[in-house]
């Protein structure tokens, strides 16, 4: 367990509540080292492991918020923070494996064989599309990664988007055809 | 709008345009957008690509992306060393073979478990056996297979040293050269799978690696797919085995509404890979024309084979014209003015090449008419393959005609084919049908009447009366079987044909043609769903017999008979024959080339006017119809024609002109169209006759050496063709004969005989009217006061 201090995440979600963006970034490092952990199992698909990507970031805040006795009201902030540390541990463990891949720059005999077109996605070109959506539409790059990364179920994402679920819903399908084309014109 | 405005404009039109009921978004967003072209093609792009990948971008799919599957220890005699790729439906590894007895290292494809029913693994295995058998360099080897303890099975194959095609478009984003090589070689690999019967059913750029040589090499071969959908009995919903068989994108379409695999949905995959291969670079019309027909939406509309393809890829590559671009109107010009050859120079015009090449146009659409409605007739992967294999021999023997090595493949291919439907027990009657068509296919492909074929008219022949056999049981004992009905008389036209032109015998032509007209009046009287193609054999049936008459010289009758049938031709009729307009101007011209041929050329200009009304009506609603202007620029020839046999040099004149006027615009048109400058040739040869008939000899001069200049362009671009040579021919003797009497024109004599040599070595003696080039010869020589 890395949490170290229990009084110490209810000070930094309180400072947080009262707009201290320090407070929300130490928050994230210890959700992000958290989540790292537990989800190295989940990368390395480890035998018994069947948690899929949303029960992890729940897990995640759920055990610092039981914790530490947190308002749950304060869930859905834990939620997108957790979605977002999650984003980081994913898109660092792609960008090490493909950095990896560089190196021999050998044999790759990739093989599609579920037949999804391209080649699956890259993360780290998704990533960097998603930093450019953020910028046009900042609501529907929190859907997808909400949705995508964080796992996140449509009315997880309206309770911490404070939406209607069909609104998510279609912002969803929005944001990911405008990702899906954007990343066509990736090169891979 | 700034870029970042332009993209929130372009997400609000979508999410507008995605609560339209989703039959009616394309409709809503163009309706709407008409006046924003750039908003309405990035939101239909965007539209289009809803649903089809599925299983990208989905809800916490980012760690299954980044996912590592668990490696298997080891495969057989192999003892797998490190991970290479994974996807969806399993992974491949790099394995070392550790038995002691030799060094080896390959790659280890496993398929997870769960995925393949126990009825599909066992097919994955067959399906293993034959892949064995296939040796070729741009094939990954196969070695061995087999099932890993937790039941996953996997096939141990040549480790290569290479990139995915994919990898590779980016990394050469503008080589077209080297992209067209690696396309060639790609071809190559698949024809050698398909001759084996194999059909990869998954060809995309993630399945084709190229080593650091630029060469290519096929993996995936069919190997985690289904042999094929039929076997997945349930269907191809979006969660069944059939909808994770292909690549959407790469797949043909027809795949989508589940037929099964064949050699043509591979060819529509290479299409679309050379259109991946390309989209660094903007294709010229040569190169989209064979992306477009090798991806065609009908199957049948396709390149018959991979090698078709990939040599006509090499005709592009070398410079030659590409046969994508054949069956176009544009391509079509030269055709029909190679049969046309007549009008050429000052002989007199032949009846017979016109209606013969009219007559195989119309013989070669209701082809493709039958053969696009049987494509909705349920075929099992057998008879499917074998079709597809006729179809790609077919291809073959087209180039090269007279190869044995064809011949052996396809007596092969129809044996196999046989032998399979001797083992289908439960559709007799289907059986007979199969039959009676492939042997009708295969008469055309050993001697078909106006198409290239093998030149063995009496196994052509043989073929169709076993067709004709098959097929005339099948309607006796079922009279209302239409699609056997409609088969059987293709058949029998094509026996009129047979008697006509090979077997010399006019009076057994007209006997078939005669059942021909029974058979079609009596199936299209049935009224069923087969009624317009009846009906429309039936006036080909009509064309045909114009065709035995004129051979005969029975002008009369022919000439009754085309009089009476074109006021058949009402408005109803029109309708039910749908596109019967054409038909009734095609006719009229009949009618008028008869007329010109028994000396009353008059009256030719009745039926001819008709004809020109119909096709300028016909231009005046499109006018770039290539099609259509060649078929009026035919009209104005004809009108000159027969003012020119009416001996009025005048109006011949003014209708020439005319025909030269269109036949300048249609080069004009696409100036890379070989048939462009090849018509304009014709039509000023004719120009410059009539010019000197009108004793306007330097205009006659004039045109005789623009025809002459653009004879000469095309025997450079196609040099040592026969065919362009017998124009350049042609060209000389009419510039010979135009000009006034001098020594000087001697060269262009001597160059015209020469070239009367060569040919003559080459061609078929007994082509008709080419022995009075002979005579010409010596009396241009004479008039010119050459040396013999």
């Amino acid at each position: 367990m890395t949490i170290k201090q229990g009084s110490n995440v209810d000070e930094l979600l309180a400072s947080w509540r009262n707009g201290d963006e320090a407070a929300r970034n130490e928050l994230f490092e210890l959700l992000y080292s958290e989540l790292r952990q537990i989800s190295a199992a989940l990368i390395r698909r480890e035998r018994n492991s069947s948690l899929s990507t949303g029960d992890l970031v729940n897990e995640a805040v759920l055990r610092i918020v039981r914790m530490n006795q947190v308002d749950w009201a304060d869930k859905s902030h834990f939620l997108a923070l957790a979605a977002r540390a999650m984003r980081r541990v994913l898109v660092d463990y792609a960008r090490a494996k493909s950095t990896d891949k560089r190196q021999h720059q050998k044999v790759t005999l990739i093989t599609q064989f579920a037949g999804d077109g391209a080649e699956g996605i890259e993360l780290d070109a998704l990533d960097k599309a998603l930093i450019r959506l953020k910028v046009i539409d900042e609501d529907k790059a929190d859907i997808v990664e909400l949705r995508y990364f964080g796992g996140l179920s449509l009315d997880e994402i309206a309770d911490v988007k404070a939406m209607s679920k069909s609104t998510i819903k279609r912002n969803w399908r929005v944001a990911r055809l405008w990702l899906l084309e954007s990343l066509e014109g990736t090169p891979q | 709008m700034t870029s970042k405005d332009l993209e929130q404009e372009i997400m609000r039109v979508l999410s507008l345009a995605m609560d339209q009921p989703s039959d009616q978004q394309i409709a809503w967003v163009e309706e709407h957008y008409a006046a924003q072209p750039e908003i309405k093609s990035r939101v239909l792009k965007l539209l289009q690509r809803d649903g089809s990948s599925p299983s990208l971008l989905r809800t916490g799919g980012a760690s299954a992306d980044v996912q590592e599957p668990e490696m298997p220890e080891r495969a057989g005699n192999y003892l797998i060393t490190e991970l290479i790729g994974q996807g969806g439906m399993g992974a491949v590894y790099k394995g070392r073979r550790d038995t002691g007895d030799f060094e080896h290292v390959a790659a280890i494809k496993v398929v997870r478990p769960g995925l393949f029913s126990e009825a599909l693994t066992a097919r994955f295995e067959r399906e293993r056996q034959t892949l064995a058998g296939l040796n070729h360099s741009g094939i990954a080897r196969l070695f061995d297979g087999g099932t890993l303890a937790d039941g996953s099975p996997y096939i141990i194959m040549e480790l290569v040293n290479g990139i995915s095609l994919a990898r590779w478009i980016d990394s050469n984003p503008s080589d077209l050269s080297k992209s067209l090589g690696l396309f060639e070689q790609i071809c190559d690999a698949v024809s050698h799978a398909h001759q084996n019967l194999i059909i990869h059913r998954d060809l995309t750029p993630s399945n084709v690696l190229v080593t650091k040589e630029d060469t290519i090499k096929l993996i995936d071969f069919g190997i985690a797919k289904p042999q094929s959908i039929e076997e997945a009995e349930d269907g191809a919903g979006p969660d069944s085995l059939a909808s994770l068989s292909f690549t959407p994108g790469f797949a043909a379409p027809e795949r989508s509404q589940g037929a099964p695999a064949n050699t043509l949905s591979d060819i529509y995959s290479l299409g679309k890979l050379l259109q991946a291969l390309l989209k660094n670079s903007t294709p010229d019309p040569d190169l989209k024309a064979i992306i477009d027909r090798a991806s065609a939406m009908q199957p049948q509309d396709r390149y018959g084979s991979a090698l078709a393809l990939r040599d006509d890829v090499r005709n592009y590559r070398t410079g030659y014209p590409v046969n994508a671009r054949s069956g176009s109107a544009s391509y079509r010009f030269g055709k029909y003015l190679r049969r046309r050859k007549l009008l050429v120079g000052f002989a007199a015009a032949s009846v017979l090449a016109l209606t013969g090449a009219l007559g195989v146009t119309l013989f070669q659409y209701q082809r493709a008419e039958t053969a696009l409605e049987q494509a909705n007739v349920r075929f099992d992967q057998a008879r499917d393959l074998s079709r597809s294999l006729v179809f790609e021999t077919y291809d073959e023997f087209a180039q090269v005609s007279g190869t044995l090595e064809p011949r052996r493949n396809l007596a092969n291919v129809l044996s196999t084919y046989v032998d399979q439907l001797a083992e289908d027990k439960n559709a007799p009657e289907d059986v007979l049908f199969d039959v009676g068509q492939m042997n009708s296919r295969l008469a055309d492909l050993y001697g078909g009447v106006g198409m290239a074929n093998l030149g063995d008219t009496d196994k052509s022949y043989e073929l169709l009366t076993g067709a004709e056999l098959a097929l005339s049981q099948l309607v006796e004992s079922d009279p209302e079987n239409t699609d056997a009905l409609a088969e059987l008389v293709m058949v029998e036209r094509g026996l009129t044909m047979q008697h006509l032109i090979y077997r010399l015998s006019p009076e057994k032509a007209l006997e078939y043609n005669e059942r021909v007209l029974a058979s079609a009046a009596r199936g299209a009287a049935l009224a069923d769903e087969n009624e317009r193609t009846l009906l429309r054999h039936f006036w080909s049936g009509r064309t045909d017999r114009l065709q035995v008459l004129l051979e005969m010289k029975d002008y009369d009758t022919a000439l009754s008979n085309v009089r009476a049938w074109r006021p058949e031709l009402t408005d109803e009729m029109f309708e039910r024959l749908g596109g019967g307009e054409e038909m009734a101007a095609y006719l009229a011209v009949q009618e008028a080339e008869i007329l010109i041929e028994i000396d009353r050329p008059t009256e030719a200009l009745d039926p001819l006017s008709y004809a020109e009304g119909y096709r300028q009506t016909q231009l005046e609603l499109a006018p770039e119809n290539y099609y259509q202007q060649t078929q009026l620029m035919v009209v104005y020839m004809e009108t000159a024609r027969a003012h020119d046999f009416a001996e009025n040099s005048e109006q011949a004149l003014v209708a020439n002109s005319k025909a030269v006027d269109l036949a300048r615009t249609i080069l004009a048109q696409d100036p890379s169209d070989a048939g462009g400058p090849e018509g304009l040739n014709s039509v000023l040869q004719n120009q410059a006759s009539f010019l000197f008939n009108a004793d306007r000899i330097d205009e006659a001069i004039t045109a005789a050496t623009e025809a002459l200049g653009l004879a000469r362009q095309l025997d450079a671009q196609f040099p040592d063709d026969p065919y362009y040579q017998r124009i350049l021919m042609n060209s000389l003797k009419t510039v010979a004969e135009a000009s006034p009497a001098s020594r000087e024109i001697c060269p262009s004599v001597d160059e015209a005989a020469t070239l009367y040599d060569v040919l003559s070595a080459e061609e078929d003696s007994a082509e008709r009217n080419f022995s009075d080039t002979d005579q010409d010869l010596i009396a241009l020589r004479s008039k010119h006061g050459c040396a013999a």
